[in-house]
């Protein structure tokens, strides 16, 4: 009950009038900054901390954990507008919420992803709130085997998105892990698929894959038909009906469940757990052909696994001083230079500044809550806004984001090139959901192997000798097995 | 338009104040090249001395990242710029002394920049879990060659750090490193969570990345490799109490500049830093970020990396390492 | 679709040709780096084969779902215009290279008059650089005009 005293006080804190202008700046520059393709919240926050700079250490916390919330935010919505995911844990939401926004139904779509959000990373701070110090205890006894299994579970959703072809499905997966590789082991520093190229080498750059695959293919799938604009159905209504909302209930509290637990695991990536929340829920539904061509519950459940996985994230960072993502190393070396020293004694020995910062981020939530879901209808305009200006800004924007990835021109080139790749594979019906999941799934795969393998002097037994490495691996057998079947009775 | 006459307005009253008759430098933003993503060490490194000039000199100095190849890409960018002092780089062990050990075949040479400064160091822990029946070095060492085949150690990358700092304990302690079981993870923190799970039984990596654990008691320094005991860790012996006097490897980081840099360009920033090294306020940030602050000049920086380069060679190639 | 499928997986197969000869090439354990491509050459080999398949040609005359001629050329434009902006930018600097991209496109998609045509170019143009490259900072090169 301490535990309720201290956040309490952190509440009382963070609800000041300066505190709650900050997390409102934080909030809107966030949004922005998510919205913007490539710039996801690891570059977005590096960018705007300087900004906070000048702040002392409690305000410029609280505006940093709204820079990253909304940075997630962000993300979604171009991923709904115009199929250009702001970063990579978005990718998901793109397949069923463009699709809503092509059928007049943004609105709808962007509204169930504000409040699927909410709700999760709420849950999920709940989550964060009451069992941090163990659940990172447990987090630790995930080791490498352990990561393999997970992935091999992950794999599993492949098969899932593999659509009429699994001919197909496999292959494309095959040419994402093939680009996975492209570059330096990140293990051993062996030059892997360069052909003398020092570019090459650098590896291939996943958020310029997905704009180009995304983003730019959509535009030239776009051109063919000379569209007049992304939406031409009829706007709709801006808010998901009450019935949709009650069938999503069961969906957000699932995708919580999978998007904390998941996002606990430091090096389990944004991307995949959207992948897997997103199978999950079309696994449980009673109608799954409905996936993929806008179920509302496709767009609630990455977007809810996200924030929980977000949540779910601080976990490993307060109370073991371990960033799960890239974003929240940076956020943490920020938060660092505040004074905060994460590690178990953080709650014992700064139990001030934690709380106000949790507080602060239930604030957060609310705070993008509530900008968000006037904004709605804002956004939800911008479909019906004349292809004409929308494709130019929309390859601008791609231009942009994939050069601010890593202020290279390269990326755009790669951007450019997965664009066409992409619009051949629509052309060929070759799925892309595959190839960047497996774009996402190569390196972990790998590493996971690979270090399970140098365990054990060599001996794959290491793999089946450990508990909960066997149970993965046997679940995502199982399911592989399932989905096959079911694909066979249809 | 307003900022180019302020900026032109500051330009003549310092050179008007100034003993100088040229514009004093910098007159616009300077870029300070990371090779490397946000967030790890050379890019905090990076914005505790973007920040502190930035103050100083009025003038906005940013850090631009831009990782790729371990650290190659942006290191190539940023000494292929114009020497004018605008571009700089931020150089870590990583793509100097410690990538020129390891490879043979890197597209820039180590003298092919001007160096001007070290700045932080960050020093090596050897660790164990928290609850490892050993208890000192010796302890490990002892361990390791009984039983080599069960001795399971992480490196952060095979050409980090780690590698270099845990091998040379390896080797330096007669222990059989092939019978060894090296457990390669893509990063310091990955090392130290797989430490903390116990799924290795010995790191080696630096401060800024064990630090976390061992405050929180999931991990226990048994040696550092500093000439003094870590301020925040007075229970840590240094290398030499703990009976390995030649253990040296250390991570460390500074400020060069494309070729051909002038003079007084390096002697500026190299002027800079030499008074932030004496600031309390820069030393106290540093360690907020578990960086020690160790400063050298331009050309005791270079001696610096020419030892240091003595060093890891014969290492890298009884490592294997050295491609 | 047969003709279509027997190139992919002819495709296919070449790169699990070449994965293989990485693989073969790359100086390590085969625990370590070579591991993967030489397990993805085999499978891309397998996944090429396997589109030789009867059963993935698909009923005839399905897809593959090229677009008529004028939707052709629509593509093939924007994809050229992307390029042509793309190689442009290093030379002209961010504001010229986008207004220049904007101002084709228009012209290409849209109806506007000329009035209009510039006037959206200048906004989009100015806008996006105000955003981008004066708020964000980000470092475009900045080509022969400074902007």
């Amino acid at each position: 009950m301490e535990t309720l005293g201290f956040l309490l006080h952190g509440f009382a804190q963070a609800l000041t009038l300066q505190n709650l202008l900050f997390a409102l700046i934080g909030s809107v520059l966030g949004t922005l900054v998510g919205v913007l393709p490539g710039i996801g919240p690891t570059s977005g926050i590096a960018i705007l901390l300087p900004l906070t700079g000048f702040l002392p250490p409690v305000p410029a916390i609280i505006m940093l954990a709204a820079i990253y919330y909304g940075a997630m935010y962000g993300g979604s919505t171009t991923a709904i507008l115009v199929n250009i995911p702001g970063e990579v844990a978005s990718v998901v939401t793109t397949l069923d919420g463009y699709q809503m926004a092509r059928q007049g139904r943004a609105g709808p779509a962007l509204a169930v992803a504000a409040i699927s959000s909410f709700v999760a990373g709420t849950l999920g701070l709940i989550g964060l709130t009451f069992f941090a110090p163990p659940l990172a205890d447990m987090a630790l006894r995930i080791g490498p085997p352990e990561y393999f299994g997970l992935v091999v579970l992950s794999f599993s959703v492949v098969v899932s998105l593999s659509g009429a072809s699994l001919v197909k499905g496999l292959s494309s997966a095959a040419l994402g892990a093939l680009v996975a590789l492209v570059g330096l082991d990140p293990m051993s520093g062996v030059r892997r698929f360069g052909f003398g190229s020092s570019d090459l080498l650098g590896g291939i750059d996943f958020i310029a894959v997905i704009i180009g695959l995304f983003a730019i293919t959509e535009v030239l799938v776009g051109v063919e038909t000379s569209l007049t604009a992304v939406s031409v159905a009829a706007l709709g209504k801006l808010m998901p009906l009450w019935d949709e909302l009650r069938s999503c209930v069961g969906t957000m509290l699932r995708a919580t469940g999978v998007g904390f637990f998941l996002g606990l695991l430091p090096g389990c990536t944004p991307g995949a757990i959207s992948f897997i929340s997103y199978d999950v829920e079309k696994r449980w539904s009673r109608t799954p052909e409905r996936f993929g061509h806008g179920a509302i519950e496709g767009v609630a459940a990455p977007e809810g696994a996200n924030n929980a996985a977000t949540s779910g994230g601080f976990v490993p960072l307060f109370a073991l001083g371990l960033p799960a993502t890239p974003a929240l190393a940076v956020l943490l070396s920020g938060l660092m230079i505040y004074g905060l020293q994460p590690g178990p004694l953080l709650f014992e020995k700064q139990p001030e500044f934690v709380w106000t910062l949790i507080a602060s981020m239930y604030v957060g939530n609310v705070m993008l809550l509530i900008l968000n879901l006037p904004l709605v209808g804002l956004w939800a305009r911008l479909c019906k806004l004349p292809y004409a200006i929308m494709a130019p800004l929309i390859l601008i924007f791609s231009v942009l984001g994939a050069f601010s990835v890593r202020n290279s021109f390269f990326d755009v080139g790669v951007a450019l090139a997965f664009g066409a790749l992409g619009y051949l594979m629509v052309k060929l019906a070759y799925p892309t959901a595959p190839l960047v999941l497996a774009l996402i799934l190569t390196p972990m795969l790998e590493s996971a192997l690979r270090q399970s393998l140098s365990m054990a002097h060599g001996s794959p037994l290491i793999l089946v000798t450990r508990p909960i490495t066997v149970i993965l691996i046997l679940a995502g057998l199982a399911l592989t097995a399932w989905t096959l079947l079911a694909r066979r009775r249809r | 338009m307003l900022r180019i006459l302020l900026t032109g307005l500051l330009g003549v009253v310092a050179a008007a104040g100034g003993a100088d008759a040229q514009p004093a430098y910098p007159t616009k933003p300077v870029d300070i090249i990371v090779a490397f993503a946000p967030g790890g060490g050379a890019d905090v490194t990076a914005r505790l001395i973007a920040a502190y000039a930035s103050k100083k000199w009025g003038q906005s100095v940013n850090v631009v990242n831009m990782p790729g190849a371990s650290g190659i890409t942006g290191t190539l960018r940023a000494l292929g710029a114009r020497p004018d002092g605008y571009t700089l780089l931020l150089e870590p062990h990583a793509t100097s002394s410690m990538l020129f050990a390891a490879e043979s075949d890197v597209p820039f040479k180590m003298d092919g920049k001007t160096p001007i400064a070290l700045v932080t160091l960050d020093p090596v822990i050897y660790t164990v879990k928290e609850d490892s029946p050993w208890k000192s070095l010796k302890d490990v060492a002892a361990a390791a060659k009984a039983d080599p085949k069960s001795f399971r150690y992480g490196v952060g990358g095979v050409t980090a750090v780690a590698s270099f700092s845990v091998s040379q304990f390896l080797f330096g302690a007669g222990i059989p490193v092939a019978e060894t079981n090296r457990v390669v993870f893509t990063g310091g923190a990955p090392t130290i969570t797989a430490l903390a799970g116990g799924h290795i039984d010995f790191a080696g990596q630096q401060w800024s990345e064990s630090t976390g654990m061992i405050g929180g008691k999931k991990i226990r320094g048994l040696a550092v490799v500093h000439p003094s005991r870590l301020p925040g860790l007075p229970d840590v012996p240094t290398a030499r109490e703990a009976g390995f006097p030649d253990l040296d490897v250390v991570g460390w980081q500074g400020l060069s500049g494309p070729p051909k840099l002038p003079a007084p360009i390096v002697a500026k920033w190299a002027g800079l830093l030499e008074e932030a090294s004496k600031d309390p306020a820069f030393l106290e940030q540093a360690l907020k970020v578990n960086k020690v602050i160790a400063f050298k000049g331009p050309e005791a920086f270079w001696q610096f990396q020419q030892e240091e380069l003595k060093k890891y060679l014969p290492l890298a190639t009884k490592m294997g390492i050295r491609k | 679709m047969r003709r279509a499928s027997l190139l992919c997986g002819g495709l296919f197969l070449a790169l699990g040709v070449l994965s293989l000869v990485e693989a073969l090439r790359i100086k390590d354990a085969w625990q370590g780096a070579r591991l993967m491509p030489a397990a993805l050459g085999v499978t891309l080999v397998a996944l090429g084969i396997g589109h030789f398949l009867p059963s993935m040609a698909g009923p005839a005359g399905a897809l593959p779902a090229w677009p008529d001629a004028p939707a052709r050329r629509r593509v093939l434009f924007m994809f050229g215009a992307l390029a042509l902006y793309v190689a442009g930018l290093p030379h002209l600097g961010f504001l010229l290279a986008t207004a220049l991209f904007v101002l084709i496109l228009l012209r290409a998609l849209g109806s506007y008059s000329w009035a209009m045509t510039i006037a959206i170019t200048g906004a989009i143009a100015v806008a996006s650089h105000a955003v981008f490259i004066y708020w964000l900072g980000m470092p475009v090169p900045s080509g022969f005009l400074g902007v």
